[in-house]
């Protein structure tokens, strides 16, 4: 069959009003787990797969997929409006979508996440329809070594998160690694700071972290303010202007190719993408200066990438049966529960399911937009609230979406320690971001080394001599040695008579 | 002497100190965790190594704050009322992490935003208990009823 033949066969599959129906649940459950902090759409789709072991497979899957790109959609209310990521892979948008809101302009701000969420989602999944099998065998040629030498090249990221200081970035990178450190030891088991507590046995728990660094640290710098400064400003208009549109543009092209590659690279997922269109941004946007301080490019290319990479991540579970990330893994439950197997055989053995599930995604992304846009008008109403009122409810959010990670008080403990620290962090001048950066990358980098120095019995010429690898890593030099050399360049010429 | 007071003060060296003594604690504390080879790595290699890095730097950032002229550190708190609403923040929180598990959600919520209305946000008691009675009553019914996220019941409820 050609591509044409399976995707129509796709969507007389979709189509059917059951599935619709399923299709539009799913979204809906994955908006509003986005929207709540700390219940993630893995924790959703682990409560939902006893029930859908009575739905038929395809209607189940297609449900699940809807609450996994769905939440990536909800994750950017909260990070916007009062700078709690709802999702992980929300984080930098609190960055200028929170000084948008700031500004008056948390009506544009969220349009502007809805739209490109519904482009990148959409122009993804044309990616995984066209080039799913070939791009499922590359990830495979990822072993440990790749994984090292991509994990370093992530951590290069940091020197351009950190703002105004360097040493500062690096020391916070530094800090957040060690961070990455607590807990068991992931070769030997040996626990590494845990001061013989349960809680720090499985190491820092990223909600917790990002509750307390954005929620938390936010209500306290507002709540320092004098009362007649704690005010948002009124918001100004619901939608993105022509303007925008014109900043935008080549933001969302950008992140959705970067979230598209990185989510199909196991370990990738939409966190890391959408920090890596950040950077991007903060490198070629035309407003490049403005990044941080309400820039509509900070919020429109984190988000079409983290909507790209949700779906990329499908390609490596539906071609190769590995899951990409955590949320994968769920799914691959799901599909083992309903006794499909995920695989290069899928597409021959099970094209009902596999076309079926991605056209689904297409009706997704527009159920989403329609859903989404009304609803920004209805959230920048939030912001009417006076803040005395509305820092309760902040904390109340946060303090349930770090008790609900793992039902124990101390990941609400870890959070107020995190908040804490956040809020001196700013009044010290350090960035949050290179922290966060290296606390995800962190343990998967140790665990990578380490498994690559096992299999090449202690040599390192593996991350030289492995092709993949080597590019990773020579791109790392070049990332590392471009601000260098550009720093030189630009002081030879100011030195020029 | 006056200088070397003030230095101290500067914001980039106590940052530069707090960190050192953050690596000097990872340091110790990582001490009997086997550090390996460096082609075969153990538990102890990265976190040591890490610790040690993390020194320098620190050192780095103490010699640069010392260098620079910046005004003292206690000038980041301009404010004092501002100071005290941040402390009052900070407390009600603490205190609703040491109470929860044995007053419940709802006990300890209802204390919270009781706390963060009235005395920290300076709000009328209508307004206060509306707002307390509402967020903690509709938050119980949101996550723990419907979304059956395990909210602390208490150990007072049988």
């Amino acid at each position: 069959m050609d591509t044409l033949q399976v995707l129509l066969h796709g969507f007389a599959v979709s189509l059917d009003p059951a599935r619709i129906f399923y299709c539009f649940l799913g979204v809906v459950l994955g908006t509003i787990v986005g929207v709540l902090p700390g219940l993630g759409p893995s924790a959703t789709i682990a409560l939902l797969l006893p029930v859908t072991y009575r739905l038929d497979t395809v209607s189940a899957i297609i449900m699940l997929a809807g609450i996994y790109y769905g939440s990536q959609y909800g994750g950017s209310t909260t990070a916007i409006l009062v700078r709690i990521p709802g999702e992980s892979s929300s984080m930098v948008t609190c960055f200028d979508g929170y000084e948008m809101t700031r500004q008056g302009r948390a009506g544009p701000a969220l349009g502007i996440a809805a739209i490109s969420s519904f482009i990148a989602g959409t122009v993804a999944v044309v990616g995984l329809v066209l080039v799913a099998p070939p791009l499922g065998r590359f990830a495979l040629a990822f072993g440990p070594a790749e994984y090292f030498s991509l994990m370093v090249l992530g951590l290069t990221l940091v020197a351009y998160l950190g703002g105004e200081s360097l040493l500062k970035a690096l020391l916070m990178a530094v800090l957040g690694l060690l961070l990455a450190t607590v807990g068991q030891d992931p070769v030997a088991g040996v626990e590494r700071y845990t001061f013989d507590t349960l809680a720090l046995r499985d190491g820092i728990g990223l909600v917790p972290v990002f509750m307390g660094m954005f929620g938390i640290a936010e209500v306290l710098a507002t709540m320092e303010r004098p009362p007649d400064q704690q005010r948002l400003a009124a918001p100004t208009g619901f939608l993105p202007t022509r303007q925008d549109w014109h900043d935008a543009r080549w933001p969302i092209a950008r992140g959705t190719v970067v979230g598209f590659f990185l989510g199909i690279l196991p370990g990738g997922g939409a966190t890391v993408a959408s920090i890596a269109s950040y950077v991007t941004e903060k490198r070629f946007a035309r407003n490049r200066d403005r990044m941080g301080k309400g820039a509509i490019e900070g919020v429109a290319g984190p988000e079409a990438s983290n909507n790209a990479a949700a779906t990329g991540s499908f390609i490596p579970l539906l071609t190769l049966g590995i899951p990409a990330n955590v949320v994968m893994a769920m799914m691959l439950a799901a599909l083992t529960l309903h006794g499909v197997r995920p695989g290069p055989l899928l597409m021959q053995e099970r094209p009902d399911l596999f076309w079926g599930v991605i056209t689904s995604m297409y009706l997704g992304n527009i159920v989403l937009l329609i859903l989404n846009l009304p609803l920004v008008g209805l959230f920048v109403q939030i912001l009417r609230i006076p803040y005395p009122i509305l820092a309760p409810l902040i904390l109340l959010f946060c303090l349930v979406g770090a008790y609900s990670t793992s039902g124990q008080v101390a990941d609400v403990v870890v959070m107020v320690c995190f908040g804490l620290l956040g809020y001196l962090m700013r009044k010290f001048k350090f960035e949050a971001a290179p922290l966060i950066l290296a606390l995800i990358l962190g343990k998967p980098m140790e665990e990578s080394l380490r498994q690559a120095l096992g299999i090449s019995q202690g040599s390192f010429a593996i991350f030289a001599t492995r092709p993949i690898s080597l590019v990773l890593l020579l791109a790392t030099a070049a990332s590392l040695g471009a601000p260098v050399v550009g720093r030189a360049l630009w002081r030879r010429e100011r030195g020029s008579p | 002497m006056n200088e070397r007071q003030s230095c101290l003060k500067r914001p980039d060296v106590l940052s530069g100190l707090t960190l050192m003594g953050l690596a000097l604690f990872a340091w110790v504390w990582a001490g009997d965790l086997p550090i390996g080879t460096l082609h075969q790595p153990g538990a102890g290699f990265l976190p040591k190594h890490l610790a040690l890095v993390m020194a320098v730097l620190a050192a780095l950032l103490f010699v640069s704050g010392c260098r620079t002229r910046a005004g003292s550190a206690a000038g980041l708190w301009s404010d004092r009322a501002g100071l005290a609403r941040v402390g009052g923040t900070l407390a009600a929180l603490i205190g609703y992490v040491l109470v929860v598990e044995t007053a419940g959600y709802l006990l300890t919520t209802t204390a919270l935003f009781l706390v963060m209305l009235r005395w920290i946000g300076r709000r009328g008691w209508a307004v206060t208990l509306t707002v307390a009675l509402l967020a903690s009553g509709g938050s119980y019914l949101l996550f723990a009823r419907w979304l059956l996220v395990s909210l602390p019941g208490g150990t007072w409820v049988p």
